[in-house]
Formats: C-alpha cells, sequence, structure tokens
C-alpha cells in the first residue's frame, strides 16, 4: 500500500505553475527524500498533500483513501516551511496546545517523555521566542511525534541544526521509522544526511517529478564510472565501444565519454594513444546522492 | 470539533488576551460611567441598558462596546493562529474546515459572555457606589434584554470572522470590529435615509446587527425581541455560511 499517492498534481500561482502533473507515490514505511531545488515545488506539494492548498487539478490519496479523509488526516504531524509555535509559550505550553488539538488524552506524561526525546526537557518555563532556531524546530519535530502520527510530512526538519543537532534528529526519525512503522516524507536540501535514512527518493524540477528511485537502485546506478576528457568525443566513443564490446554502458557528454562499471584507465589510455585521440583527463569518479541529483537536474540519468 | 474548543478554551483563561481586554473595558466603561457620559444615570438599570425607550446612541454604547470587545477577542485569537503557523497544524488534522470556525464561535460566545456578565455586574458595583437605585423594570425582561445582546454578540462574532479568515490583517478587522460594532454601515444608512428623503433606508438600517442591538431595551417589548432574535439568526446564519465558504476556498 502507498502512504501518498499522487496523480497529475498541478497548482499554478498567478499562472505560472509551481507544481505540474505530479505523480508522486511514497510507499507505507519509508523514508521519502523529497529533493529539488529552491523554488522545485517541494513545499507546494507538501502543502497540497496536507490539505493547506487545493490543487488545481489531480488527485491525492493517503493510504488508499482520499486525501480529505478525516481520520486519515489526524494522524499526520506536519513541518511545513517553518516551526508553527506560539511565541510567549513554554515548549511544554506549546507541547499542551499541540496535544489538546489532537485530543490526546492525559497527554502530560507522553509530552515530557517526548520533550526529553528531543532534548528540551530542560527548558522550563522559557518562552520559545527566546530558543534558538534548532531548539524551535526541535520542538516542532516534538509536536509532530504527538498523537501517534502514521505519516509525517517535514519540510527541511533541520534547518538551522547543528551537526549534534542534526545526528540526534536523524536517529530519531530513523527509530520510529524502524520501531513504529511510521512513514516519513522529508525534504532536505542536506543531501548528504537524507542519504543516510531514506529508502526512496523524488527529485523535482520546476514543479515536475522527474524522477523517482528507491535506495537499492540508486545504489546501483551510482556505483564506480570511469570519466575521459577528449577534444574528439565522438571519434573517441567509436573506439572506445568497439573495444569494450557493448559490456558496459557508455554516454557523452559535451567534452568526454563515461564509462560506467568500468575501472582500467591504463588500457583506455593506451587505446586512445593508439588511435591518435588525445585525453586530457580520465578520472575514476564513485557518484553519491549530491552528485546524482545535479545530474538528474542537467538531464544526465548516469554521469 | 471539541478538541479545538477545548484547545482554545485552555489559551483563552491561561493567557492575558482575555483579562487585558476586560480591563481595558472596565476601565473606560467605568470612567463613562462615573462621569455620567453613558446616558443619563438615573438608575443602575440605565447603566446596564436603555430602560425603557432606544434613547439616545450613548446610552447603548456600553452594551456595543461588549460586542466589540467580544470580537476583538476572537479575531486576535485567529490573527494568532494565522500568524504562528499553528493554523497548518490545525488544518491538517482537522480536514473538515468548517470544524475551525464552529470551534472559533462557541469559544467567541463564552468570551463575550464573560465579558457581558463581567459589564453587567461592573454596572451593579459603580452603581451602587454612585447610591443609584436598581430601577430594573422586571428581571424577565433583564433576563431576555442580555440573551438578545448575547445573540448579537455572537452574529457579530461570526461576521467578522468571516472578515479575519478573508483578509487576515489584524489592524484592518480591529478597524471592521469597531466599524460593524458601532454602527458605521448603519450610521450610514440612517443618514442617507434621513438627508434623501428615503424612510426605507433608516427601516434597513434597523436590520443590522448594531441597528438591532440599539433597538433592545429592558423592558419587555416582543416585537423588538423578535426584531433582535430575526436579525441574530439571520445573520449568524449567513456569517456562517459565508465563513465556511472562505474558509474551504482560500489557501492557508
Amino acid at each position: 500500500m502507498l502512504a501518498i499517492e499522487t496523480q497529475k498534481l498541478s497548482r499554478s500561482f498567478k499562472g505560472k505553475p509551481a507544481v505540474s502533473s505530479l505523480n508522486m507515490h511514497v510507499p507505507n514505511g519509508s523514508i521519502y527524500g523529497f529533493i529539488g531545488q529552491n523554488g522545485a515545488g517541494k513545499s507546494t506539494t507538501q502543502k497540497m498533500i496536507c490539505g493547506l492548498l487545493h490543487p488545481d487539478e489531480g488527485k491525492i490519496s493517503l493510504y488508499g483513501k482520499s486525501g480529505d479523509d478525516a481520520e486519515i488526516r489526524s494522524k499526520i504531524g506536519v513541518i511545513i516551511e517553518s516551526p508553527a509555535l506560539f511565541p510567549n509559550a513554554s515548549a511544554y505550553e506549546n507541547m499542551m496546545m499541540q496535544a489538546m488539538n489532537l485530543g490526546v488524552s492525559n497527554p502530560d506524561k507522553k509530552i515530557k517523555e517526548i520533550l526529553k526525546l528531543v532534548g528540551l526537557s530542560d527548558t522550563d518555563k522559557k518562552k520559545s521566542k527566546l530558543f534558538s532556531l534548532g531548539m524551535k524546530q526541535r520542538l516542532a519535530i516534538g509536536q509532530t511525534l504527538l498523537g501517534d502520527p502514521r505519516l509525517l510530512i517535514l519540510d527541511e526538519p533541520t534547518n538551522g541544526l547543528d551537526p549534534q543537532g542534526i545526528i540526534e534528529i536523524r536517529n530519531t526519525l530513523q527509530k520510529i521509522n524502524t520501531e513504529q512503522g511510521i512513514t516519513i516524507l522529508i525534504s532536505s536540501h542536506i543531501l548528504g544526511e537524507l542519504s543516510r535514512i531514506a529508502t526512496h527518493y523524488g527529485i523535482i524540477k520546476q514543479g515536475e517529478m522527474i524522477e523517482e528511485i528507491d535506495k537499492e537502485a540508486l545504489r546501483e546506478k551510482c556505483k564506480e564510472y570511469m570519466t575521459v576528457h577528449v577534444s574528439d568525443t565522438h571519434k573517441a566513443e567509436g573506439v572506445i565501444r568497439l573495444a569494450l564490446e557493448g559490456k558496459h554502458e557508455i554516454e557523452v557528454t559535451e567534452d568526454a565519454v563515461h564509462i560506467h562499471h568500468y575501472q582500467d584507465g591504463e588500457k583506455i589510455n593506451r587505446l586512445l594513444v593508439d588511435n591518435g585521440i588525445y585525453a586530457s583527463e580520465i578520472k575514476q569518479h564513485k557518484m553519491d546522492l549530491e552528485e546524482y541529483f545535479l545530474a538528474a537536474m542537467e538531464g544526465r540519468t548516469h554521469a | 470539533m471539541l478538541n479545538l474548543i477545548k484547545m482554545d478554551l485552555r489559551r483563552t483563561f491561561r493567557t492575558p488576551l482575555l483579562y487585558a481586554l476586560l480591563l481595558g473595558l472596565g476601565v473606560m466603561l467605568g470612567t463613562f460611567a462615573m462621569t455620567g457620559v453613558m446616558g443619563e444615570n438615573q438608575s443602575i438599570a440605565a447603566l446596564i441598558g436603555p430602560v425603557s425607550s432606544t434613547g439616545d446612541m450613548m446610552s447603548t454604547m456600553g452594551m456595543s462596546m461588549v460586542l466589540i470587545f467580544g470580537a476583538i477577542y476572537i479575531v486576535s485569537i485567529i490573527g494568532k493562529d494565522f500568524s504562528t503557523g499553528f493554523i497548518k497544524n490545525i488544518l491538517t488534522i482537522h480536514a473538515n474546515k468548517s470544524t475551525y470556525i464552529m470551534a472559533k464561535l462557541v469559544v467567541g460566545t463564552i468570551a463575550s459572555a464573560c465579558m457581558l456578565v463581567f459589564y453587567v455586574v461592573l454596572m451593579v458595583i459603580l452603581g451602587m457606589i454612585q447610591g443609584l437605585p436598581l430601577g430594573i423594570p422586571s428581571i424577565g425582561g433583564l433576563v431576555l434584554f442580555l440573551l438578545g445582546k448575547l445573540l448579537l454578540a455572537i452574529a457579530l462574532n461570526a461576521l467578522l470572522i468571516g472578515f479575519e479568515l478573508t483578509f487576515r490583517n489584524l489592524p484592518i478587522s480591529i478597524l471592521a470590529c469597531f466599524m460593524f460594532g458601532m454602527g458605521g454601515a448603519t450610521m450610514l444608512l440612517s443618514m442617507l435615509g434621513n438627508s434623501l428623503n428615503i424612510p426605507i433606508l433608516h427601516t434597513i438600517s434597523t436590520f443590522t446587527i448594531a441597528g438591532s442591538s440599539s433597538i433592545g431595551t429592558l423592558t419587555v417589548a416582543v416585537g423588538d425581541i423578535v426584531h433582535i432574535v430575526i436579525c441574530g439568526v439571520a445573520w449568524l446564519v449567513f456569517s456562517l455560511i459565508t465563513g465556511c465558504f472562505i474558509m474551504k476556498r482560500k489557501d492557508v
């Protein structure tokens, strides 16, 4: 079952499309990393899923039911754009407001547990307007954990956190996902961190979903490849293809030939020299999520 | 909806806003009562509202301020929901957006009722300080008068809820509270009716919230009571329908 499914979701603002025919598939129990540049449509998509924006077109399903299903919606924890906190209220009071919003019975114990989990149990009566950004972010995450949610929708939840805070939040999200099976849709710019916890990814560009991929497939695609910078890429491609006999995938860009899952640089160099092709650089790569994302943005699926 | 009501009631009685408004109301009206600005202070009843006739505007001003301050309270807490972003948490969890409006209306009613009770108690105390006689024509009349005011307060709250949800600008909404509560539109209609010699405009003006509020007296007059109930319910229904329509269509 899919926790979230969108079909041809579209939304424009003043005639300018923000999200365009977006199809998203978030598996139940996954941590889905939603990646895109600033202004790509991530927050708009998340707001539509939460019912805060009306789509112009398309359909949203949550756990197989309509996006407006009251029971399902009551089990969503959300942080969109910024922490939603009452500035003159303490951490405990902010949590209590959310607990009452959710209808949590006997919330006192649960609130104290979660405040301890997010490292805010010693803030006492300090008003949240005096919190650092990181503390506010942690409090907002704490709010999402009230009410035993099934689904968390988090828009850059580690913004403003120090490295220790990022690790703590990462561990918390991983723990609740593993132990409680909570599905998490998370957008983040810190791709390195995302790659440590996400099980699935969706890459959005200019309002369109350009790729959805799971962790295993991504790992497969990000294996070693070799980049050969040459002046005559056309000739080099022909020579290399002939030599490798179709055993390795080859991709050509403006100034380089990329050979996937291939490591013998010496052989390639000799091959090019024998054919009168000058190679300015031969480099071995192993792509990470950041490089994969950049490649996807440029329309290059493999390099 | 019950969860939202409980949440807002906690805010109502644990945060200073309601108490600040009560204090402001008390100081303002107390000053007017002690200095005799609020109509003819011949009795404690006269401090609460017009005894037997509509009287002049000042005699109804006290109650108008109660209605206005009640409306200010409700637009303030809605404004706070939006300015803090907490509205995102609320509307994600509560898929039916009409629930939000209904809950705010219930809490606004309770706040307005608190202000009404405070106002009556304050006027009784001030009247006693001034040595005024009670002068209440009948207890039934007083109860009906207060219930009528509460109904109009609810209608005004509903109207201003729709206003705040549409414009999401607290200063403008507070201005609107005074405009609608003091009867800006009512006065305009009435003035136009007089100057253009169109009596029907004056009649129409009595069907606004402020216009209806100015009709009520402490003396039981069945026609006036029916007028107030019809206007109150009509404006309440209209405002709720409009507010729910706006809420469902406007983005957060």
